[in-house]
């Protein structure tokens, strides 16, 4: 140590000796162990008294050599375990100049020791074999890598990552990418570390060499995963081979609901497609694609297990029209899995109206004509024999009353349109319901009833809307407008005039589409109590639902469970219920329970998760 | 031993035979069964075990045993007595359980009775019971119960065929059979002087549970538990109960029960007692 700090004094003089230097150099500068090179030289060449130091940061030691130097001196210095080294050349000169320089090298370095591995394969298939590749952490440092494909079609497992020193790991490989038979590929997989020794940092973990030769069933794809019954599911795939193989015969298998099937394809050309028509709700699963070939007089096969599915749901088609306010335009909305035929009949007119797919709806835009009459759209079906027609009416208005077609009417003022204007109305039927059922905040009570104009009226029309006294049960004041924003129902300051007797709402408005609903509409400063909750039947004997009801005295949140003897949760159901309403809460179906004894409890409150009131009743079930 | 096995094993195979859903019966009407979560088939726990699991009733001399069960805010009620006596390593016992509804709304009673014989060695214990079902949609109904207890040092482990055969004759237009499922319980315990930890399984109705017992003194404990079922929709029921044992002859025992009570404000089932009395002291 002592010599080292008398070094270190040495250099630390500035000593300047014009045009007089020595360089000292190490080779490698990196090593795990065996031989560095130090050459030390001088320029100009001089001979000089000469001393080398060579510092050990490991055991924390100096060596020193005391060479004859003419000019150039070459140590070769061998290095044996984990450590840090610092070498030092010293010159004096004949006229006691010193000069000096220093050189560095390490063995305290991460390194690697692969087992590569070299996978040939002379036969490319849809199964290439896997291999798996050990590593050894052998520097004294933490090896860090990371993995890849060159070029890409090989998967390395892990891709990146750490080993301590002195720890193994091993790697996976697996050919992923597309091989086309005919073709040679050669893959390396590598693994790049900060191993720093010059050349060293990348490893090859394993190379593949593929081909030529080789049968591929790739890519492979089905039409769909969701259809309606009736639809065909198609499969498509393409078989590549190398000449020296010859197809004999293409097999596939498919799974329906109700069995397998299996159809043969003409093994000629390099693409093929199977089809399955989807008779019955379920699951349709390509299974299997089996190839027989002919390959060096041997015959074989191969199998091929996609398990690609799709689902068949019994999907009845429907088609909504929405006039556009403002404008003559209609916009048409078809929802059916299989592609519908749009086309429209204005007064004596047919047109074809395309429609563009998103999802599974159709969408399909129209402007009508200027002429008063009916205006039917119809909406065919591929595959299928259903039938959806719609209609709406056009009327040229100079003021005066507007008929509906259910017996309702709309008076249009004179002064609402400057000139004669085309006004189309269309009404859309409902399903009466016999009581409200909670289930939703928005409940339809009447029919929905567009009016509307490429002109803006400049005055209200009178509006009559008619209801059933059933389906609003007696709540008149809770019938509220509603109008159509945007394609969202969304609820009107319009305050409506009910008239009881007539079951019929009048109310001033201009252009739009109108529709009377019920909502309930909890309210925090309410506690809402239960005046009666009960299941019709009470005794269920034989087939049916259980049907339970529940009234309020305020609008309110409720929650409901049915539970078995257990304790265990057979039916749950959560919705809004509107006060002094028999609201329809829930409907057990009670085929997939036991008969027995149940209970029913239900819990109320003006928040959707805070009840501040629970009652329970049991029911028997006794199919 | 391997006719049982047999039978055991027969049974089992006809549990894979299902027809639906489990009998919907009130299957913890014992307030210790309640507080334990019920996962009382590892227990030996007298009569009340007939209950339970057969095996569990071979213990002491035998006794009686009732219980109030008051469930959803009352408006299901259930009794269930039970009886027991010791003939060397035979254990012979009968019960009675009466399921009704509370309020005029709906005018049901069901009735199971039972009979059940166990036979106990030191570490083992079989029993079986056969229940008859009567009530007013039953016009009759049967079911058998096969049941094991295995006892090796501080652990517990039970295993319990339930309701195999299970068929009831309902009174509909015209009468229908409905046949259910064996079901197979599985049931560990442990148990030292600190505490007492029992659990079990239903692979066929999906349900578990878990009870721990806490002895404070020579006769009194607190007991704790919890049972769940995983189905479409997830219950659960946390317990916590008392229970004095042995006291002159008697045990005590009182359960209070919270039935999801995250969705409900109210307890549904909140109050259960019951009272065994052991033969011998």
């Amino acid at each position: 140590m002592k010599k080292l700090l008398f070094l270190t004094l040495l250099i630390s003089i500035p000593i300047f000796a014009a045009g007089a230097s020595v360089i000292l150099t190490a080779t490698p500068t990196f090593l795990l162990s065996g031989t560095v090179t130090l050459t030390m030289i001088s320029s100009p060449t001089i001979s000089a008294s000469a001393v080398m130091a060579i510092y050990n940061s490991s055991t924390n030691s100096t060596q020193l050599l005391i060479p004859s130097f003419n000019g150039k001196y070459i140590l070769n210095y061998d290095v044996n375990g984990y450590a840090n080294y610092r070498a030092q050349g010293i010159l004096r000169t004949p006229n006691s100049t010193i000069l000096s320089n220093i050189a560095t090298f390490t063995s305290d370095i991460p390194a690697a020791s692969v087992q590569s591995t070299i996978v040939y394969i002379p036969f490319i298939s849809n199964e290439l074999p896997s291999c798996v590749v050990s590593v050894k952490s052998i520097g004294s440092k933490t090896l860090s890598f990371t993995n890849f494909s060159s070029p890409t079609g090989l998967s390395i497992n892990p891709l990146s990552g750490q080993i301590p020193s002195e720890e193994s790991a091993t790697f996976s490989v697996k050919p992923t990418g597309i091989f086309i038979p005919g073709n040679n590929y050669t893959l390396d997989a590598v693994m790049k570390t900060n191993d720093p020794r010059s050349g060293l940092s990348n490893y090859l973990l394993a190379r593949y060499i593929l081909g030529p030769d080789g049968l591929v069933i790739t890519p492979i794809s089905i039409s769909g995963t969701s259809f309606g019954v009736g639809s065909n599911l198609s499969a498509y795939f393409s078989i590549y081979y190398s000449n020296d193989v010859a197809l004999s015969y293409i097999y596939v298998v498919w799974i329906t609901p109700q069995n397998s099937q299996t159809s043969a394809l003409s093994p000629s050309g390099n693409d093929f497609s199977s089809s399955v028509n989807m008779t019955l709700p379920g699951t349709y699963t390509l299974s299997k694609i089996i190839v027989g070939y002919v390959y060096k007089n041997q015959s074989l096969q191969m199998i091929v297990n996609p398990n690609l599915s799709a689902r068949a749901v019994n999907i009845i088609p429907s088609m909504n029209i929405r006039l556009v306010n403002g404008t003559r335009q209609v916009v048409v909305n078809v929802s059916s899995v299989s592609t519908p035929t749009i086309t429209v009949k204005d007064v004596s007119n047919s047109y074809f109206i395309p429609a563009s797919k998103i999802g599974q709806t159709w969408v399909g835009t129209y402007t009508y004509n200027n002429t008063p009459g009916n205006v039917t759209i119809m909406s065919t079906f591929l595959n299928t024999s259903s039938v959806i027609s719609k209609s709406f009416t056009k009327y040229m208005v100079r003021g005066g009353n507007i008929t509906l077609s259910d017996g309702g009417w709309v008076t249009i003022p004179n002064n609402a349109f400057s000139v004669p204007s085309i006004v189309a109305v269309y009404l859309e039927s409902f399903s009466p319901q016999d009581f409200y059922t909670g289930y939703s905040n928005f409940n339809q009570v009447s029919d929905a009833v567009s009016i509307v104009s490429a002109v803006t009226p400049v005055a209200s029309f009178d509006y009559n809307l008619y209801f059933f006294n059933q389906t609003v049960n007696g709540l008149f004041g809770d019938i509220k407008i509603y109008s159509l924003q945007n394609g969202n129902w969304q609820l009107s300051t319009i305050n409506p005039n009910v008239e009881v007797g007539m079951q019929m709402v009048n109310f001033e408005a201009k252009t739009g589409t109108y529709a009377l609903g019920l909502t309930a509409q909890a309210q925090h400063n309410l506690s809402p109590s239960i005046i009666s909750f009960w299941s019709i039947p009470s005794n269920l004997v034989g087939n049916g639902n259980v049907y339970f009801y529940l009234t309020v005295n305020n609008d309110c949140y409720y929650k409901l469970y049915v539970y078995d003897m257990r304790g265990r949760i057979v039916g749950f159901q959560s919705g809004m219920a509107v006060a002094s309403n028999r609201n329809l809460v829930y409907t057990l179906n009670p085929s997939s329970i036991s008969n027995g004894l149940y209970v029913a409890v239900i819990g109320i409150g003006n928040l959707t998760n805070a009840f501040t009131q629970t009652q329970s009743i049991p029911f028997a079930i006794s199919k | 031993m391997k006719k049982i096995t047999y039978i055991f094993i027969l049974l089992m195979a006809f549990s894979v035979i299902t027809f639906g859903d489990v009998l919907d019966e009130l299957d913890n009407p014992s307030a210790y069964g309640i507080s334990m979560g019920g996962a009382l088939y590892t227990v030996y726990a007298g009569s009340q075990s007939i209950a339970y699991n057969p095996a569990g009733m071979a213990n002491g001399e035998g006794g009686f045993f009732f219980s109030h069960v008051e469930h959803y805010l009352g408006v299901v009620r259930n009794d269930f007595l039970a009886g027991s006596l010791n003939a060397g390593n035979f254990y012979f016992g009968g019960s009675m359980q009466t399921t009704r509804t509370a309020e005029n709304y709906l005018n049901y009673s069901q009735y199971i009775f039972s009979g059940a014989v166990a036979y106990r060695t030191k570490s083992i214990s079989i029993g079986t019971d056969i229940n008859g079902f009567f009530g007013t949609d039953i016009v009759n109904g049967f079911s058998m119960d096969l049941g094991g207890i295995f006892q090796t040092g501080n652990y517990t482990f039970a295993a319990v065929l339930k309701n195999a055969l299970a068929s009831i004759t309902w009174q509909s237009t015209p009468p229908t059979v409905e046949n259910y499922p064996a079901e197979i319980i599985v049931g560990v315990g442990y148990s030292n002087s600190s505490f007492d930890v029992n659990t079990f399984v239903n692979f066929t109705s999906k349900e578990f549970g878990a009870g721990i017992e806490l002895p404070l003194t020579k006769f009194f404990s607190i007991v704790g538990g919890y049972k769940g079922s995983i189905g479409a929709q997830v219950s659960n029921a946390f317990s916590t109960g008392l229970a004095i044992k042995n006291y002159l002859g008697f045990d005590l025992f009182v359960s209070y029960t919270f039935i999801d009570s995250a969705s409900f404000g109210q307890l549904l089932n909140p109050f259960t007692v019951s009272m065994n009395y052991n033969f011998g002291g």
